[in-house]
């Protein structure tokens, strides 16, 4: 057997185990445990296994992940998601579907100091689902604008996706954050469209809110101070270089503990929640990463990517159509894999293909280019069937709502995700432009 | 991703609550390094901005700091079921046919952690003898491995105790 067809074996067998609910994790690092053993020895394998945790764990760039997801976690404590859901209302919520554009600004809002969809679709989802059904809102309308407002959660930087690219490719994280700001506002503009439409193809969805002065508007800033002041203090120090990402993050724990203690008076025993609750997603995190990193190495040995790149180098299709192909495979893996998954798993294989590749960028242009549209599909797949996620988290938190209407309801945001990829790859400055001007 | 299905998953017994508290202590112990840490680095940004001065070290500390938490939240973790899974294809399964593949999971992550701390003892020792250390600080290295020790072995009484308990149920 040769060593391209050993690491399609592997491959498969990752599949398998993976579909049997073994932990992705454990597949990754089962499967490349095995490969590793076959073409470098048991040896060299025991001597990795024994130093790579360590060696893992203690990356400078990775420990921003636990940081943020514990800033994530504090923040969704802090009391504010009610605030930002009202003060956007004020803005918005006289035109029709209001609620829902509102819902979505707030989610872009709290996406800008939450690393993850997931915990942003939960607790915007608690505020603005009552309000939204109170009003008479459609069921698919409410639901489809919450889970696709959660995935701005990660759209929008602070990132775990793009943390984890940016140490699988040796990208500068700051500037990955830089690159996503754009689009991620895009995205959040995209979904407020989407809804803007849909409300005047089914006039009854979403019915107008009451009208507010310009002085309630003004005013009703004033009640997202805190929001503001973390959000330029964490994400500004970054992007002006002021500290690197791991000292931003860290001042946003310190600065989200403050605002959770005093104004969402949260109690010890929330706060011991948000410890483990922190520590089993960083666990997990990292266990994947261990595993992903050991199938990867093994991936490498096989000389797969070079083989890849070759093969696609005399394929004659143009870079575009392999991107454009890269970026459907997403979409199909995102129907049983978690988008972390997808990253760690295809990463090793397409980024040395990207790179390989003349799309008349810089190197390094392309790289974060690449990035931040892969991030875009991978999160699709939290508001697509069958796994979905998003949506049945907003789902369960009303049993009136039927799941097939929810799917429905996601339809427009779909459309607007796949305009904005097909943007996103036509015209590169709208990732790049921020990039340049900051850089 | 973040979400984390908080699911006792039916540890039962003096001997599983004895191990399901310990490693929330362990997960609570990680948890106050990173608040440590976190404080530190305020500190350092804060010092470096107006006085010119950071803590000496500080990207060392936060280095092999987090690595010593990842470590001590792996057995909660584990314990949680926070390790994602793909249950599209087995959705449908009985219910028994399911926990007969959790078993084999939970047989997977007890070798994992015999073989992980088998070759991070030795790995650590090797570290102490040659007296490793940190650029800066000059902080031994080997303690980290010491821990990861203590969190793999940890985690693997948990799985087998799963194991047990697995065996042990009446059909």
């Amino acid at each position: 057997m040769s060593n391209i067809q050993l690491a399609f074996v592997m491959m498969g067998l990752l599949v398998v185990l993976m579909g049997l609910r073994i932990p992705i994790a454990l597949s990754m690092l089962g499967c490349g445990a095995l490969g590793y053993s076959m073409l470098a020895g048991v040896p060299a394998l025991l001597e990795y296994l024994g130093t790579a945790p360590v060696s893992k764990f203690s990356t400078y760039d990775l420990s921003v992940v636990p940081l943020f997801l514990l800033m994530g976690e504090l923040a969704t404590r802090a009391g504010i998601t009610s605030e930002l859901f009202r003060t956007c209302n004020q803005w918005v919520g006289h035109m029709k579907g209001g609620l829902a554009m509102a819902a979505v600004a707030g989610c872009a809002a709290f996406g800008a100091i939450c690393g993850s969809s997931l915990a942003t679709a939960s607790t915007m989802g608690k505020v603005a689902l009552p309000e939204m059904r109170r009003l008479n809102y459609a069921g698919g309308l409410s639901a489809g604008s919450l889970a696709a407002g959660g995935t701005l959660g990660i759209l929008i930087p602070p990132s775990m996706v793009l943390i984890i690219f940016a140490v699988l490719t040796e990208q500068n994280i700051a500037k990955m954050f830089i690159a996503a700001f754009v689009p991620g506002f895009l995205a959040a503009f995209g979904y407020m469209l989407a809804i803007a439409i849909y409300v005047r193809l089914y006039p009854n969805s979403g019915p107008r809110g009451k009208k507010t002065s310009l002085r309630e508007k003004l005013q009703s800033i004033s009640n997202v101070w805190h929001i503001t002041l973390i959000f330029l203090i964490v994400l500004g120090g970054i992007y002006l270089g002021f500290f690197t990402p791991t000292e931003a993050a860290a001042v946003g724990v310190f600065l989200t503990a403050v605002l959770a203690f005093t104004h969402g008076r949260m109690s010890l025993a929330s706060f011991r929640e948000s410890i483990v609750r922190t520590a089993v997603s960083s666990a997990m995190i990292f266990f994947i990463v261990f595993g992903a990193d050991l199938f990867s190495v093994f991936i490498a040995l096989t000389q797969l990517p070079n083989a890849g790149v070759e093969l696609i180098g005399n394929s004659g299709f143009s870079p575009i159509t392999i991107l454009v192909l890269m970026l459907l495979t997403y979409l199909v893996l995102g129907c049983f894999l978690d988008s972390l998954a997808m990253i760690l798993l295809t990463i090793p294989i397409y980024y040395p293909i990207i790179m390989a590749m003349d799309f008349g960028l810089p190197a390094a242009d392309a790289g974060i280019w690449f990035g931040i549209l892969a991030l875009v599909v991978v999160e699709v797949g939290l508001i697509t069937p069958p796994v979905g996620m998003n949506v049945f988290i907003i789902k369960s938190f009303d049993s009136s709502l039927a799941l097939k209407d929810c799917f429905k309801g996601v339809v427009p945001f779909l459309l607007s995700d796949i305009v904005r990829v097909g943007l996103l790859v036509a015209f590169p400055p709208i990732t790049l432009g921020l990039v340049h001007l900051l850089g | 991703m973040s979400d984390v299905r908080l699911d006792q998953s039916a540890i039962t017994g003096s001997v599983g609550k004895g191990l399901a508290w310990l490693s929330r202590q362990f997960a609570l112990a990680g948890g106050f390094i990173m608040l440590a840490l976190a404080t530190m680095t305020v500190v350092s940004v804060i010092g470096r901005s107006t006085a010119g001065i950071a803590v000496e070290g500080d990207y060392e500390l936060v280095e092999l700091g987090l690595a010593v938490a990842i470590f001590l939240f792996l057995p909660e973790c584990y314990l949680k079921k926070g390790h994602v899974v793909v249950d599209l294809f087995t959705s449908g399964w009985q219910e028994q046919s399911i926990r007969l593949l959790d078993s084999i999971s939970d047989l997977l992550f007890l070798i994992v952690a015999c073989v992980l701390a088998w070759r991070l003892s030795v790995s650590g020792y090797e570290s102490f003898d040659y007296r490793e250390q940190t650029m800066i600080l000059e902080l031994p290295q080997w303690w980290v491995f010491a821990v990861g020790v203590l969190s793999v072995t940890l985690m693997g009484f948990c799985a087998a105790y799963r194991l047990y308990q697995f065996v042990r149920r009446p059909k």
